[in-house]
């Protein structure tokens, strides 16, 4: 039975809400508070330790998405077929770290965009720098829905009886970009990478925490969970993707058509990770805040070293909840399979703990946002308004510029979680994280193309052709994927 | 890929109608629909391979005088000087 919205267990939970989102927009401002000119905003004076930055990567990955959509792929799937994507995560990092950053410190780069201009001129840098900011205001506003489905279930707690519509969704959205844009537009990359590490923190405990309540919550514990998975040896980790039953032509199609393959892992996902990780201003820019380039290599390794315990986590929370919701009688199930976690945190989870762990998601969620804002505002300024716009700007003119973009980004944002939660309220099977790192594949590869091009040869490729070359690219994904 | 979109010609006539953009409809049967892991490997192999067909960059050796005080703004001269400084490095000889 739903409580009462006013009683005492719910009030201790919104104030451990409470506590977290003060306490985070106190650290933010606070950290930020000595930002001079527009690289202490952007790279902090690349004054950052390496472990606050492996942790920086990490919770900027891990966004709510990952917090959300990766226990529905394990609830969905009843098996560890999405982790192994990690394989490619992790090799790309090595190479990455082993091409890529060096260059970067080089050049002393603040928009990584600024390599394409010295190595091939402005029309390059324009065209990638315009597909992330693209790019990434679509992916990360997919993500922000999901701060309006959380929303959504908490509301459906408290008050069972009233409709669920597009304003309940976008209420949660706004409150949360507004919050995150607040003090990333203050505090730049410091306030992010602070405010990150206890984000990070926390989204790790609530996630090993949720592990161990399910295991508890399920009658018979761990015995009943390999009775309802048919027995260890039948959850699955791998999958080739190839069926041999077909003849080689329909296999290899059918194989491509599969998106948690081994080959998908060896070689999709690591140049997915490549390129959001190579030439993606968000996920480059706190590798940059490291000291020196040796410090931020060992900084994105380890990163992606901590990216295969946390996936893994995540799915076994989604394959418990499978079995939870199998096996324990009279429990009702949410509309959506994204909102399985967030179902089952606000309506099963003990009091205080559905506070902290509702206060991880959000800190996830917040996580992602903030790096992304502080990107994105850096790349527009460092790439069109500096240029372009205003080139004599001072060090105050530029800070501000930044603060103002981070403010539209922000905007844009909200509007495309918006018309995301319209298409999830449409189709409740529609699952995010296709969604989300689908709309980063269409573009990125044409990013990782000219980057290659630029950190493996040294005199070929030209700025127009490239540009027509990046087109070429976007448009044979958008013809060749689902 | 199909994403929600508007009738471009519809635009000239002042109105917005809202259609479905449908890319890759002209591809035969047997091509597979790739799953999303795959879109970077797909627009990385194919950008890579014309970008690389484009002829190499003109002589270096004309970039010095843009260091002569004549760019039409300052983010102009930045540029450039960040760019022979990057010249510099890249035209390093290769152990």
């Amino acid at each position: 039975m739903p409580e009462s919205p006013f009683n005492a267990r719910l009030l201790i939970d919104a104030i451990v809400l409470l506590i977290y989102f003060f306490g985070i927009v106190a650290l933010g401002l606070w950290a930020g508070r000595r930002n001079a000119n527009l690289r202490d905003f952007s790279l902090g004076g690349r004054s950052i330790p390496w472990w606050a930055g492996a942790c920086l990567d990490r919770a900027a990955e891990t966004s709510a998405a990952t917090f959300l959509g990766t226990p529905a792929e394990g609830f969905k799937t009843r098996g560890y077929f999405y982790g192994q994507l990690v394989i490619g995560t992790i090799l790309a990092r090595f190479v990455i770290a082993a091409t890529f950053i060096k260059p970067y410190y080089d050049y002393r780069v603040q928009s990584i965009y600024e390599f394409l201009t010295v190595r091939f001129g402005t029309k390059t840098k324009n065209m990638a720098s315009g597909i992330f900011l693209f790019t990434r205001v679509l992916g990360i506003g997919v993500r922000l829905y999901l701060g309006g489905a959380i929303m959504v279930v908490i509301w459906r707690y408290l008050f069972p009886t009233l409709p669920v519509n597009l304003n309940t969704y976008v209420w949660g959205i706004v409150f949360v970009t507004v919050l995150t844009t607040f003090y990333t537009a203050v505090g730049g990359i410091k306030a992010v990478v602070w405010t990150d590490l206890i984000q990070a923190v926390l989204m790790i405990a609530s996630v090993l925490f949720a592990i161990f309540l399910l295991i508890r919550a399920i009658p018979g514990g761990l015995a009943t969970v390999q009775q309802n998975l048919g027995g260890v040896e039948n959850i699955q980790f791998f999958q080739s993707g190839w069926n041999s039953e077909l003849a080689f032509g329909p296999a290899l199609k059918a194989m491509f058509e599969e998106p948690y393959t081994l080959l998908a892992a060896f070689v999709g996902s690591t140049l997915l990770t490549m390129a959001t990780h190579g030439t993606d201003q968000d996920m480059v820019q706190r590798m940059l805040t490291a000291p020196n380039y040796r410090k931020s290599q060992l900084s994105l390794v380890l990163s992606g070293l901590m990216d295969l315990p946390i996936v893994i986590a995540f799915l076994t929370v989604g394959i418990l909840l499978s079995v939870y919701y199998s096996v324990v009688p009279g429990l009702s199930l949410p509309a959506a399979d994204n909102e399985i976690f967030g179902h089952y945190i606000v309506h099963e989870m003990p009091v205080v703990f559905r506070g902290l762990i509702i206060a991880g998601v959000f800190a996830t969620m917040m996580g992602s946002t903030s790096a992304a804002l502080n990107a994105l505002a850096t790349s527009f300024t460092k790439d069109f308004y500096l240029p372009y716009i205003r080139p004599e700007a001072s060090d105050r003119q530029a800070i501000r510029a930044a603060r103002i973009a981070t403010a539209v980004f922000g905007v844009l944002m909200i509007i495309v979680a918006t018309l995301a939660a319209n298409a999830v309220l449409k189709d409740a099977k529609l699952t995010i994280i296709p969604i989300a790192i689908g709309i980063l594949g269409y573009t990125y590869g044409a990013l990782l193309g000219v980057f290659l091009l630029g950190m493996l040869t040294r005199t070929r490729g030209a700025d127009g052709p490239n540009v027509i070359a990046m087109i070429a690219g976007i448009t044979s994904v958008l013809s060749c994927a689902k | 890929v199909t994403i929600p979109g508007f009738d471009v010609f519809a635009l000239f006539t002042g109105k917005i109608v809202p259609v479905q953009w449908v890319f890759g409809y002209f591809m035969p049967d047997w091509w597979p629909k790739i799953s999303w892991p795959w879109f970077v490997f797909v627009g990385c192999v194919v950008t890579l391979a014309i970008s690389v067909l484009s002829p190499p960059r003109k002589a270096r050796s004309s970039l010095p005088r843009n260091t002569s005080g004549r760019f039409r703004n300052e983010s102009e001269r930045r540029v450039s000087l960040v760019r022979l400084f990057a010249l510099r490095i890249v035209d390093a000889p290769v152990n």
